[in-house]
């Protein structure tokens, strides 16, 4: 039983981990706004280093040297859009998680869109023929009078059912 | 052939493009970012150089077709380069300047005392703040700045003499030819 209770407080201990190694960096801000600012911004903006982590989830040193230059200009009062701008001069369209809208990234913004569209054709499509062959198949009448077998098949399919009935009247006939 | 066959190859054609956008995909870099700053000047700073004393500016950077190149201690690929920049340096007309970036002055003096210095002077870049105006990211990087202090080349990564025979050196040569400054070698 105590045993038992030692390795149920290990596998309990185990499972809890703490980051206490992680660096923490404590910024001040003047008002909410600017801290809701940064960490909207941070979010948004990508670490050029690491490829696919935003400033704000980074530990790279140049994530941490982006983030004291982002608190910098929002201290100075730049808007968003030059702050945006201001990374982007230095480290392309790379840094923005969220690209604008030009010539260049057109097909970022209208590529899903006209793969949806073009998908939805090809189903739309595709279920439209699935439809008028099964509904040949359900109408029996219609399959029979319709071209479903071409006029050779249709005469062997006559002679089958021919010697099919002969058969049947000659087992008939046995007993 | 008719319309329904050919229809039958659509998916031969979907792998086909799929496998296109691969292949391409195998050569491509994703850690290597253009540089958003090749053809745009060469910001302005005012910065401490390496050397004890010494106040450096742009002004000293501009004039000639010239390499800046981003080194630091910390960073090992630049031990691997440093011997070859100190061969360009040697056997090449082109001044090469560094920005000795987010580093320790003594470490880096005492790099430069043993393995030799390629560079006319090296910016003292503590903090790394003219690192960010050139969206420096890693070290090592390098700059080919024109005559006019114009950022014409960004090398990202280790400069060895394939780059430099196939990259660096073309440009090198026609800027050369175009400020009408004596082409190297």
């Amino acid at each position: 039983m105590k045993a038992g209770l030692r390795v149920f407080i290990l596998f309990v201990s185990l499972c809890v981990s703490f980051n206490s190694v992680a660096e923490i960096e404590i910024h001040e801000f003047d008002d909410p706004q600017t801290k809701a600012r940064f960490l909207r911004l941070s979010d948004e903006l990508r670490c050029p280093k690491c490829q696919n982590t935003n400033l704000s989830g980074s530990n790279a040193p140049i994530a941490k040297d982006l983030r004291t230059q982002l608190i910098r200009l929002l201290k100075e009062g730049k808007t968003d859009q030059q702050i945006q701008q201001y990374m982007v001069d230095r480290y392309g369209d790379f840094v923005l998680y969220r690209p604008q809208f030009k010539k260049s990234t057109w097909p970022l913004w209208f590529g899903p869109l006209i793969l949806l569209l073009l998908g939805l054709f090809v189903t739309s499509r595709i279920i439209s023929g699935r439809k008028t062959v099964n509904s040949g198949v359900d109408d029996d009448m219609k399959a029979t009078e319709g071209s479903a077998l071409s006029a050779i098949d249709q005469n062997r399919l006559d002679e089958l059912m021919k010697s099919k009935n002969t058969d049947e009247h000659m087992t008939e006939k046995k007993p | 052939m008719n319309a329904k066959r050919l229809r039958l190859f659509l998916p031969l054609v979907g792998f086909m493009v799929v496998c296109a956008f691969l292949y391409r995909g195998l050569t491509l870099e994703p850690s290597k970012l253009p540089s958003a700053l090749v053809g745009k000047a060469f910001p302005e700073f005012s910065m401490p150089g390496l050397k004890e004393g010494q106040q450096l500016d742009r002004s000293m950077l501009v004039g000639r077709v010239a390499l800046v190149n981003v080194w630091a201690t910390w960073c090992p690929s630049c031990r691997a380069e440093h011997r070859f920049l100190n061969q360009i340096a040697e056997q090449f007309n082109i001044p090469i300047y560094g920005l000795n970036y987010k580093d320790d002055r003594g470490k880096a003096l005492q790099w430069l005392a043993k393995l030799g210095n390629p560079y006319q002077f090296s910016v003292f870049d503590e903090d790394g703040s003219l690192g960010i105006d050139l969206g420096v990211y890693g070290a090592p990087e390098t700059f080919l700045i024109d005559h006019n202090g114009m950022i014409r080349y960004k090398h990202v990564g280790v400069v060895d003499m394939r780059v430099w025979r196939e990259i660096l050196l073309p440009i090198v040569e026609e800027l050369q030819l175009g400020a009408g400054q004596k082409v190297i070698q």
